[in-house]
């Protein structure tokens, strides 16, 4: 037990030193998830069972301190009878174990246990999936692990079908941001659920980002981030419809844009000599057969976001002055005067968020301030997509957005020069 | 005549021996000045030095640099070190040279005036501070109440800049001892009065829009936009 990582129960270890080592590793990190951790354990073993029958497997659960029934759940939950799932099953149970994590409560930190307990038991390839799946299936184990454990991949991004305006923050800021910073187009960064290998899961524990956004939801950028810029074999998985148990959308909206953007722009000053050289973009090898999905209807309403970001034009100026130039200002200005709904143009918003990132780098404001006063610019740009792609196909509004992602691409010598000048 | 002459005479020797008399303990006062100024100036080259030897340039992580930016202050924590260095050299000099005069009537009177000199500035460091903590404060309420879409996020900033402010102030007028009770009491009665009147005009004055207001905080799916951030 030399890995260095998080402590974990003499229990934990007793089962590890059982265990020896394992092939297979699926993580499902949770907190009060009662409601749906059953049917993602019933998934999980189906699917090491179908897809990975002569492999040595084990679940871990890493737990934030559930009130409710999770841990008891994931402890005497089965796949069933695996006869009536799957046609051609093996009869193997999944060893488990089932542990809290010690550390700040978040997502970071429990999967932070998995990594070091995949660590420990020479994992030779991991998966872990969220504890509020609706829609995961067998098939997923399959597409997160198979590409590790059999094609020498070390990163596996999922790829889902999404509606259009499910995951703002990722089509509007992570997608675009990474793929021009790094190079790769993952389409997903920060979609929750991924593959990796064993010796990928010990290199993230040598990272000291434990304390900060990284124990929470910055967990997803940090990996995806790191397998990019460490230039790992990085490929994508296509997992069909993500349906999740439903939950407040707005109500975490700051801390969790926060989180999410404050680790993508530590990254950034973190990777520096790797994204300052890269040009363009390239797609990564995609597993599975994407093919067409009903997603959920998302019914959007834009007067709130425009009515926000309206307001934030009016009376924001002296905190954004802060770290923005008088174009980026006049630029929301315009956009703010534009009509009934904003109209933010794809440069000025590409040009906000790299000013932002290099006034991250100096600390041009406290850092909760600083991505606080993004919020009502990035509602801005939601309401701009919505206005603009209400009427249109998937794919046309998919076209929408890569077109965002290219204006990030060819915008890349403005993050050069605002970023050479953050550092006087 | 002669005897008025002689009176105006011996006036204007009075008044030259008294000048002539306080000429060295004028310049002992504007020496010790001199030596507090350079001291001052060696006290600011010297934090120039270490802070260029140590590079405390203002990077991230230096939470207060933040701080400073936040509560609309550009410059940096090495500038306003070196400023508070200056002139504590120029206060330490003035207080010697007071002490090195002669017991007398300018001793006395520049003794009560240097004396104060000390309150004055901890009053002053006070009013500094509450203009950074009231701007900090200002800044902070207009973010959340913009980005909660309040409409009143302007004017409630507005406002608690002006009472964080005006608690520092009253502070700072204690510390000098100017008017203490009826600034006590003037403050109480008027932080007591707008909690008063606020609370009147929220409940009383605009029960409806209160109610509303309420309804609409408790029912957090009435602000749902549809979208799903991440």
């Amino acid at each position: 037990m030399n890995t260095a990582g998080p402590p974990i129960t003499e229990d934990v270890a007793r089962r590890i030193q059982a265990l020896g080592t394992v092939d297979v590793l699926v993580g499902i990190p949770s907190f009060n998830n009662e409601r749906t951790i059953g049917h993602v354990v019933r998934a999980v073993v189906a699917g090491v069972a179908k897809h990975f029958p002569g492999a040595k497997a084990v679940l871990v659960n890493s737990d934030g301190g559930s009130r409710d029934a999770t841990r008891e759940i994931v402890e005497r939950t089965d796949a069933g009878n695996l006869a009536e799932i799957l046609v051609d099953a093996s009869p193997r149970t999944t060893a488990r174990i089932v542990t809290p994590y010690a550390g700040l409560p978040g997502k970071g930190s429990a999967l932070r246990t998995i990594f070091r307990i995949a660590a420990e038991l020479r994992a030779t390839a991991c998966c872990v999936v969220d504890s509020d799946l609706r829609s995961v299936t067998p098939g997923w184990i399959e597409l997160l692990a198979g590409p590790v454990l059999e094609q020498g991949y070390e990163f596996v991004a999922p790829l889902y079908a999404r509606h259009r305006y499910d995951g703002t923050i990722t089509n509007t800021i992570v997608y675009p941001l990474t793929r021009a910073l790094y190079g790769r187009r993952v389409r997903q960064p920060i979609g929750g659920d991924f593959g990796f290998s064993g010796a990928l899961a010990e290199r993230f524990l040598e990272h000291d980002v434990w304390e900060g956004p990284v124990a929470r939801y910055g967990i997803d950028v940090f990996m995806t981030t790191t397998a990019l810029a460490e230039k790992r074999r990085v490929c994508q998985a296509f997992l069909g419809a993500k349906l999740h148990d439903p939950k407040d959308p707005g109500a975490d909206l700051q801390p969790m844009m926060v989180q999410v953007v404050s680790t993508l722009f530590d990254l950034m000053i973190r990777h520096e000599t790797v994204w300052r050289d890269v040009n363009g973009s390239e797609s990564v090898p995609l597993f599975g057969f994407p093919h067409a999905v009903g997603v959920e209807p998302v019914p959007v309403k834009t007067e709130r976001l425009a009515s926000i970001f309206r307001q934030a034009a009016t009376d924001l100026p002296p905190v954004w002055k802060g770290f923005l130039s008088e174009a980026s200002l006049d630029a929301i200005r315009d956009a703010a005067d534009e009509g009934p709904e904003p109209a933010l143009a794809d440069a000025a918003w590409v040009r906000i968020l790299f000013e932002a990132a290099a006034g991250w780098r100096r600390a041009a404001l406290p850092p909760e301030m600083l991505i606080g006063s993004l919020v009502p610019l990035y509602l801005g740009k939601v309401a701009t997509f919505v206005a603009e792609t209400r009427e249109a196909t998937d794919e046309e509004a998919e076209d929408r957005l890569d077109r965002l992602a290219l204006e990030f691409e060819r915008s890349k010598d403005v993050l050069r020069d605002v970023w050479r000048d953050s550092a006087r | 005549m002669d005897h008025l002459q002689q009176e105006i005479a011996a006036a204007f020797t009075r008044l030259m021996d008294a000048f002539v008399s306080i000429v060295p303990a004028v310049l002992v006062l504007l020496a010790s000045l001199l030596v507090g100024v350079l001291a001052g100036l060696l006290l600011r080259g010297l934090f120039s030095l270490i802070s260029s030897l140590a590079r405390m340039r203002e990077k991230p992580g230096r939470p207060l640099v933040g701080i400073l930016r936040a509560a609309g202050v550009d410059a940096g924590a090495g500038r306003v070190t070196r400023a508070i260095s200056f002139w504590a050299g120029i206060t330490v000099g003035l207080a010697v040279g007071v002490n090195a005069l002669e017991p007398g009537a300018l001793k006395s009177t520049l003794g009560e005036v240097v004396g104060f000199l000390p309150r004055l500035l901890g009053a002053a460091l006070l009013v500094l501070l509450g203009l950074g903590a009231a701007a900090l404060a200002k800044r902070t309420v207009l973010l959340g109440a913009v980005n909660a879409g309040l409409p009143w996020a302007r004017s409630g900033a507005r406002g608690v800049h002006v009472v964080v402010l005006s608690f520092f102030v009253a502070m700072a007028l204690d510390h000098i001892g100017v008017a203490r009770s009826i600034l006590v009491a003037a403050f109480s009665i008027a932080a007591g009065g707008i909690a008063f009147a606020v609370s009147l005009a929220f409940g009383l004055g605009a029960r409806d829009l209160a109610r509303r207001y309420l309804e609409k905080k408790l029912r957090a799916e009435a602000e749902d936009t549809g979208i799903r951030h991440v």
